[in-house]
């Protein structure tokens, strides 16, 4: 599909914020995915820093103060371009964001509050992973917890690689299988957030 | 958040908190986990030969809320009949520890952790009641 300025009729790139020929920033699309907005493929398997260089040049041209003397409707349309630029850049920076981003545009929310785990080994790993932070806060053993913490980013790689194979071809045909590492991987994420706060706690005491 | 004054009780005294022997016969191990909080709930019954519940014990990791839920269940199992534990209802521990709507799904986890446990010990004892499995397969269901 190819979109023309809105001002000068001119053909678009992508995404199709700013007119390379007149320079008009364009009306705001609400349809685009993230990855359409930030002019990426939309793939699991993405290189951050081409990301962040993507969005950050987007940005530069996009960016609200470049527009402050702009008709009120092109200093909004800067405005929400920007803001979903930055959004992109925050969810499909992350990979378990972009892994549930990517479940969600295909209809499955598998970190929905409402959906619990019964898997024992993944909650027998989970409680034994937050057993030894326990004792290790109590032991105020802050190497030990920089082991844990490199045992967990290890398991972290480990599902991110999963993830990478099953969303590898979109929409995912295993949903339930993504939806399952995406859930571990959430449960380490917590962990991890865990495992700072118990550092902190013990660097600040 | 503001926290009930029975969530903050339990939270800070909880009750039952530990562990039983997961491999004797007469324990029976629940655990459940709620993925978009990161909670993991471990929660264990010790029924006597009466087919009464005469311990209970647990261990949460996670929000205020759920650990009270948790600690809650475990005080109300004890001296109740397999199938009393399995009449718990998530509603009625909410409404106890007077939890806001964004933290019911902690009360949930709880009546899991419970109903969870109670299969495990059945199972233990060989015959599973039959009326017991439709629940397990409905919450295996929500994945």
């Amino acid at each position: 599909m190819v979109d023309s300025c809105f001002r000068c009729g001119a053909e678009l790139g992508a995404p199709p914020a700013l007119c390379a020929s007149c320079g008009a920033v364009q009306p705001f699309r609400a349809d685009l995915s993230l990855y359409a907005v930030a002019g990426l493929p939309e793939t699991y398997d993405l290189d951050v820093q081409t990301l962040r260089t993507q969005v950050l040049a987007l940005q530069k041209g996009l960016h609200p103060d470049r527009f402050a003397n702009a008709e009120p409707a092109a200093r909004r349309y800067s405005l929400e371009w920007s803001t979903r630029l930055n959004e992109a850049l925050a969810i499909l920076r992350d990979p378990l964001r972009r892994a549930d981003y990517l479940l969600q545009r295909q209809g499955v929310d598998a970190l929905d509050e409402r959906v619990k785990v019964a898997d024992p080994e993944l909650l027998m790993t989970q409680m034994t992973y937050r057993e030894r932070l326990e004792d290790l806060a109590a032991a105020r053993d802050l190497s030990g917890m920089e082991a844990l913490r490199q045992e967990v980013d290890t398991a972290v790689t480990g599902v991110v690689q999963r993830l990478r194979g099953l969303l590898g071809v979109l929409p995912c045909v295993e949903p339930e299988a993504a939806g399952a590492a995406l859930r571990e991987l959430q449960f380490l994420d917590k962990l991890l957030g865990e495992i700072d706060r118990s550092e902190e706690h013990l660097q600040n005491a | 958040m503001a926290y009930s004054e029975k969530v903050i009780d339990h939270y800070e005294h909880p009750r039952n908190v530990g562990a039983l022997d997961k491999d004797d016969s007469g324990v029976g191990t629940g655990m459940v986990g709620a993925p978009a909080c990161g909670d993991v709930m471990r929660l264990q019954i010790r029924v006597n030969g009466q087919g009464i519940i005469e311990d209970a014990k647990f261990k949460t990791y996670g929000c205020g809320s759920a650990i009270a839920s948790s600690s809650l269940v475990t005080e109300w199992v004890k001296g109740k009949t397999l199938d009393e534990a399995m009449a718990i209802k998530n509603s009625q521990i909410a409404e106890e520890l007077e939890l806001p709507p964004v933290k019911i799904h902690c009360s949930v986890l709880a009546e899991d952790a419970i109903k969870a446990a109670v299969e495990d010990y059945r199972k233990k004892q060989g015959g599973a009641p039959v009326a017991a499995q439709p629940e397990m397969a409905g919450a295996q269901a929500a994945h």
